[in-house]
């Protein structure tokens, strides 16, 4: 079984949520060897080093919680009130607890001691020197003038350190609920992990509900606007065997709107893969999606209908198409083309495509495809005209193109020498075999490359020149 | 310091500062003296040996406090031992480290005259005229000297002192155009890319750029000519040691770039940036050093439609953490990229 790396820490979620049933007997209590841990104050946990937080944010796929707290020392009063009442809270202290929260404040303050770690005596938990660092990662974030910012201010950055919320005043602190809700926007996985916690009542209830009855119970979580329910219901469906009840979870999910959307992507993308292996739950999977979010379940279901084995399924899946419009709808009719490679089919995805402005090489790709290319102006001064020039010539397989691509192995860029060197290895060719073998070494160019390669042999030899070596030099192919 | 030690250090200084500047030879002077009188009629070779000896003279509580004073000392030996060239070379070293670059220029030009290629004396007076203020006439020798054959060590640490100090004086600089410490030294950048000149040049222009968001055309100015720098930083032959640190700066550069509106035709795009980005940040394993480099090159590919490219990123991704920008892509993502 081939198990694609992304797809582990997903799996390694699931063996770390509870599982229902299965209740393994109580631990016999061991003696304490020293004085139990103080309960962790209520609270937000600020953090006790920049630099170390942001890693870990992004290594863990944590979104980034930052509140600008320097007025503090002045006494200005929303400043106060924030630092004083609502940071300490246990509302927003248990919200923020997956995130990686940072105070910023330029003063050094007094320190003391808290289960053996010295921390900022007016911020409870953390450094100074951390948050006087995070008065410098601001101003150089968001400030308009780079020196100056308004104090308080709130911001949100992703687990790839985008900003994704900015907010200036008091007004802008985020609550509770606000905090939930945007934990399961950007980190959907950590908040299927902790949904089995923060609502074991409703998750309980999910799983003992009947089939019949379970989307319905579902969508009623849904409909209350609790901004755990659609991670219960997704978290749910993740650990849920039972293909029926599997259908109507998803069923429920399409019930969501966008905040369905982060938690159906990698779902939908394993769905897809394999559409035939539950055609009912693959079915399922694009109907709710479509619901959801047409662009996204207008990408499943082109998925599923470009690998179906089943044409009954691929008409099925290609009437979908009818009731979208816009990109969505190109995305359909692009499988539906690829799947066919009949004119009308390419005819009808060009028009949706132009109609949704599609960038000429997404459209291009599909016309070679099924065997149309038309003529490009493939803008030979730049270097994407270039790298597609060599593709283009070499298929033609003339004298001259094979002159041109030569001359594309000795490019600046290195794109362009690799796009060449595969080709002429296409054409036969084995003149790129050094560039190929380079490239295989890269982590940016591998990828392609590869893949190109095992388009070529119909084998895929891994990721080291030494396997590919033979084929490389001319030999292997197909 | 405290106030009895000052007022010794000022004994001190004002004593020297009296006393002759060749001071009443002491026994150690007399000596050197006479070797090189003596050697004068060996050779080069021996006046030679005598000169590195003489090099004890110098320093605090010897004969010379410094080495220009040496130098001098030198310069006023007979004939037969200062007209050598061999002396007069090691005056003008000695005048150029001894950071008195205007007493070293005439010495350095003469020997220069016969031998007009010496890429060592040419160094040497590129680092003289950077000494008297002439920024343009020691770049200009500094060119010439790398034409000559000069090595890195001859030229570059003079260019390092360049820049850092332009760096300290840029609010002097004209604020309608780059500031000296980046435009300066770069006709021997371009000859001979130093990867830690260019770093600091990048650093020092996006610091300044920050701080000019008032200015948004000077801000932008500042921001592009910190790309070019950032690119010659991280385009090639990263060491080891260096490669995370200069991957995060490629990052960063590659995040600036994408705000670039109107960018030049020179500047790096944001995808050779972050394609550093994730080549210097390779771990060799599943893992990454700068995951959300992985997303911001997946962004870049997918806009150039390169989608097995941009899939490859975004499942790499995705295997790290959660990505709302890896996830974004694969969900565009033509339906036969797997
Ligand atoms: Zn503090």
């Amino acid at each position: 079984m081939s198990v694609r790396p992304w797809c582990v820490p997903l799996a390694l979620l699931a063996l770390a949520a509870p599982v229902r049933g299965a209740d393994a007997p109580p631990a016999a209590p061991a003696a304490p060897r020293k004085a139990p841990r103080p309960p962790p104050a209520p609270g937000i946990h600020w953090e006790r080093d920049l630099d170390a937080a942001l890693r870990r944010a992004v290594r863990e796929g944590r979104p980034v919680y930052v509140c600008e707290n320097g007025r503090i020392e002045e006494g200005e009063a929303g400043t106060t009130m924030l630092a004083r009442a609502v940071y300490p809270s246990a509302e927003v202290g248990d919200a923020s607890r997956g995130f990686v929260c940072l105070v910023a404040n330029g003063a050094t303050h007094a320190t003391k001691t808290v289960d053996g770690e010295e921390v900022c005596e007016r911020y409870g938990t953390g450094t100074c020197a951390c948050h006087q660092a995070v008065v410098a990662f601001v101003l150089e974030r968001f400030s308009a003038d780079g020196v100056s910012i308004v104090s308080p201010s709130h911001f949100l950055l992703d687990a790839d350190l985008r900003d994704v919320y900015a907010g200036e005043y008091q007004q802008s602190v985020l609550s509770g609920p606000a905090l939930d809700g945007w934990f399961a926007r950007l980190s959907p996985r950590l908040a299927q992990r902790r949904v089995w916690s923060a609502r074991e009542a409703r998750t309980d209830a999910l799983g003992k509900a009947a089939t019949k009855d379970l989307e319905q119970v579902a969508a009623t979580w849904i409909e209350t606007k609790d901004p755990w329910a659609v991670v219960g219901v997704a978290a749910t469906l993740d650990q849920e065997p039972d293909v029926a009840r599997r259908v109507a979870l998803a069923a429920a999910l399409g019930r969501a709107g966008g905040d369905a959307t982060p938690f159906l992507v990698e779902p939908l993308f394993d769905a897809t893969e394999t559409p035939d292996a539950e055609p009912a739950l693959t079915a399922a999977w694009c109907a709710a999606a479509l619901r959801a979010d047409p662009d996204v379940g207008a990408w499943a279901t082109a998925r599923a209908l470009l690998r179906t084995k089943d044409d009954a399924s691929a008409r099925r899946l290609r009437d979908a198409a009818d009731a979208l419009s816009g990109a969505a709808r190109a995305r359909v009719l692009e499988a539906v083309a690829l799947r066919s490679k009949a004119a009308g089919d390419l005819d009808a995805f060009v028009a949706a495509a132009t109609e949704a402005s599609w960038p000429a090489v997404r459209v291009e790709r599909v016309r070679a495809a099924c065997g149309r290319r038309s003529p490009v102006e493939f803008g030979g001064g730049t270097r994407e005209g270039r790298r597609r020039a060599w593709w283009a010539a070499t298929a033609e397989e003339t004298k001259a193109a094979r002159a041109l691509a030569l001359e594309a192995l000795r490019d600046p860029a290195e794109d362009v020498r690799v796009a060449a060197a595969i080709a002429l290895r296409r054409a036969g060719d084995p003149a790129g075999a050094d560039v190929l073998a380079r490239a295989l070494a890269d982590p940016v160019e591998l990828p392609e490359v590869r893949a190109a390669l095992v388009a070529l042999t119909g084998e895929d030899r891994g990721d080291s020149a030494e396997a590919w070596d033979e084929v490389l030099r001319g030999g292997g192919a197909r | 310091m405290s106030r009895a030690t000052f007022a010794v250090v000022a004994v001190v200084l004002t004593s020297a500062l009296l006393a002759p500047r060749a001071r009443a030879e002491d026994d150690e002077a007399v000596r050197v003296r006479e070797a090189l009188v003596a050697a004068a009629r060996q050779g080069p070779a021996a006046v030679g040996k005598v000169l590195e000896e003489a090099d004890a003279l110098v320093g605090p509580g010897a004969t010379f406090p410094g080495r220009g004073d040496l130098a001098d000392w030198l310069g006023a030996m007979p004939p037969a031992v200062a007209e050598l060239p061999v002396v007069r070379l090691r005056r003008a070293w000695l005048y150029v480290t001894g950071k008195r670059g205007a007493d070293a220029m005439p010495l350095i030009a003469t020997a220069l005259e016969t031998e007009p290629k010496n890429a060592l004396l040419r160094s040497y007076l590129g680092e003289a005229k950077r000494q008297t203020g002439d920024v343009a006439g020691a770049v200009g020798e500094w060119v010439r000297a790398l034409g000559d054959g000069a090595t890195d060590e001859q030229v570059l640490p003079s260019v390092r002192r360049l820049v850092y100090d332009l760096h300290q004086v840029r609010d002097k600089d004209a604020t309608d155009a780059l500031p000296r410490y980046a435009t300066a030294a770069k006709p021997v950048l371009d000859l001979r890319p130093a990867r830690d000149v260019a770093e600091a040049l990048a650093d020092w222009l996006f610091y300044d750029a920050d701080q000019a968001r008032a200015d948004a055309a000077r801000s932008a100015r500042l921001v592009a000519e910190g790309l070019r720098w950032t690119w010659a930083a991280v385009r090639a032959g990263v060491p080891e040691p260096d490669r995370l640190r200069l991957a995060r700066k490629a990052y960063d550069a590659g995040m600036r770039r994408r705000a670039v509106v109107s960018p030049a035709d020179d500047l790096p795009s944001a995808y050779d940036l972050f394609a550093q980005a994730v080549r210097w940040a390779e771990t060799g394993t599943e893992g990454h050093g700068l995951p959300e480099a992985l997303a911001a090159l997946a962004e870049e590919a997918f806009e150039k439609g390169r989608y097995v490219l941009a899939s490859a990123l975004c499942k790499r991704r995705l295997a790290i953490s959660d990505s709302p920008t890896a996830r974004r892509v694969l969900a565009q993502l033509p339906p036969d990229v797997d």
